[in-house]
């Protein structure tokens, strides 16, 4: 009889978790919830107190202080930047006072030496820590090291995803666009960058049963301002009075937080909400076109989801929706509310808007549609070798 | 529109750039106005807010707390009810102008205290507003330190 084999510890650094709503929080755990079906998993939450400030039920959580972190002026120095041209540096000056306002989070190192884990995932390019102290890749005794930097979660430096990703052994991406940005940084880590492909569970039933109020407007788009409630929003958009002019002959259902709404050219009814999602699946799935006017988020999970009930998009360029909506050919993208309004009416008013519904449908169940997939993916990712065809028993 | 593919596997960037073109040669049919992307929107969103110092009821209480005029019944002409209601006034405020006293000095301080907690709470409020501001200033103020010492003959950045 054989002994059984100690299952592996993986740790997670990660400013997101707790229970703030956002994409980057949403995947991180998702990851560690693949994850945990090959190893145990501890999290060590970066955060302004060491004292827990959420509490979880599933996963062992470490939280540590970042002293002196000032992420307001940091979030407003990046926004800054981010006007630059692209390919310039930016002001060292501008750099120091990034690495200042990231703040010190000393304790991160002793955490992870009681945690004692076979591979550490650093998920976030906010990593304000000696990375030096997880060793160097490639030597003796050290962890797996596996950086997942959330480009889109911020307006990371090169430099800061250079440093994330030196330290690392592979690297996770989020999204199809974040290759090509990280093979462009170095393209010798090019067979380092393996993509995650997240699967998102949504409701396949959705299409059975209509959202109630919504079926005396007929064919509707859907407009996103706010979603889910709570999250950013931007104050200036398009809204739900504006399209049916524009679309001519078809209603516009709009969620804007709490706040949803059906309107045509005469009518406006307000729909329930659901916490859950339930009623947001439901809307999805019989929408015509779902639009994203919300600030662009890290993951473009509203994208795949939509893709998923095969609804055709229509999503900010420059974002991460934008990078999912082109690999699957499944929606078009807009720099301006002209552009927003050319790529409705043709998705609406045109045979193209069924095709990429198709497309983006079909590219959506074989990237993000499989969960049995992706856990198969985050353990090679993360623990390397055979883990994905032979799990652990616990 | 009719212009576009209708090819087996559409490209959705060609799809886009064709849209794109369209527009270029001034084929569109809406003004194209710009709506900024999110810089600061996340920063500022909540923005809207309306001072309190400036709510209707505030308004109000300024205007109304003093009631010393309302307890003096002069009557209308000189009826005998005009005269009972002078009499009757008279004596009510006479065995009550202790209560009436302190009842007016304290309305007159709780309008000022509810004044006062406006203001308070309105600069509170704003607190968070005036630090983004001097935070911009102070990290505009070095950027321009910076761009001064490059223009000095300063190194290269990385």
């Amino acid at each position: 009889m054989t002994a059984p084999r100690k299952r592996p510890v993986a740790a997670i650094v990660t400013r997101f978790w707790g229970d703030a709503q956002g994409e980057a929080v949403a995947a991180t755990r998702l990851l560690a919830g693949a994850l945990a079906r090959h190893a145990d998993v501890a999290v060590v939450q970066l955060g302004e107190t060491e004292r827990p400030v959420h509490i979880d039920s599933v996963f062992e959580v470490h939280p540590v202080a970042v002293r002196g972190a000032n992420p307001r002026r940091s979030a407003l120095l990046r926004a800054a930047l981010a006007g630059r041209v692209a390919k310039s540096s930016p002001p060292s000056a501008a750099a120091e006072l990034l690495r200042q306002y990231a703040g010190d989070a000393p304790d991160v190192v002793g955490t992870l030496d009681a945690i004692a884990p076979d591979a550490v995932i650093l998920a976030g390019f906010d990593q304000p820590w000696n990375l030096s102290t997880l060793g160097v890749p490639g030597s003796d005794g050290r962890p797996r090291v596996v950086a997942i930097p959330f480009l889109d979660a911020g307006r990371p430096l090169r430099s800061e995803i250079t440093r994330l990703v030196d330290h690392a052994d592979r690297v996770g991406i989020i999204h199809p666009g974040e290759h090509a940005r990280l093979v462009a940084l170095d393209p010798d880590r090019e067979p380092d960058i393996m993509p995650l492909d997240l699967a998102i569970g949504v409701n396949r039933h959705a299409y059975a049963d209509p959202l109630v109020g919504v079926a005396p407007f007929g064919e509707y788009a859907l407009l996103i301002r706010c979603f889910p409630a709570g999250s950013p929003r931007l104050a200036r958009s398009v809204n739900a009075e504006m399209l049916p002019s524009i679309l001519k002959g078809i209603s516009v259902a709009e969620v804007d937080g709490e706040t949803w709404r059906i309107c045509d050219a005469d009518n406006t009814y307000v729909l329930p909400v659901n916490p859950s999602g339930v009623n947001f699946a439901r809307l999805v799935a019989r929408a015509r076109v779902t639009i994203d006017a919300r600030p662009p988020g890290p993951v473009g999970t509203i994208t795949i989801e939509s893709m998923l009930l095969g609804v055709p998009v229509v999503v900010p360029d420059d974002s991460a929706s934008r990078a999912h909506a082109a690999a699957a050919n499944g929606g078009l993208w807009y720099r301006d509310v002209g552009e927003l309004f050319d790529a409705v009416r043709v998705l609406v008013h045109s045979p193209i808007g069924a095709k990429l519904a198709e497309q983006g449908r079909n590219y959506a169940l074989a990237k993000h549609g499989d969960i049995d997939d992706f856990v198969a993916r985050t353990a090679m990712l993360v623990l390397g070798g055979d883990r994905a065809v032979t799990p652990v028993q616990v | 529109m009719d212009e576009l593919s209708h090819d087996d596997a559409l490209d959705a960037g060609s799809i886009v750039e064709q849209l794109r073109s369209l527009v270029a040669e001034g084929r569109s049919e809406y003004p194209r106005t710009w709506m900024p992307r999110a810089t600061y929107e996340d920063l500022v969103v909540d923005d809207g807010r309306k001072p309190i110092h400036l709510i209707e009821s505030l308004h109000y209480l300024h205007r109304h707390w003093d009631m010393a005029n309302s307890r003096i019944c002069k009557g209308i002409g000189w009826g005998p009810k005009a005269l009972v209601q002078r009499f009757l006034s008279r004596i009510v405020n006479g065995a009550m102008s202790h209560y009436y006293a302190e009842e007016q000095a304290f309305r007159s301080n709780v309008a000022r205290a509810i004044d006062a907690i406006a203001y308070r709470v309105d600069n509170i409020n704003y607190a968070d507003q005036r630090a983004l501001l001097g935070a911009v200033r102070e990290d505009l103020i070095d950027l321009a330190r910076h761009v001064e010492h490059r223009l000095d003959g300063g190194g290269a950045d990385r």
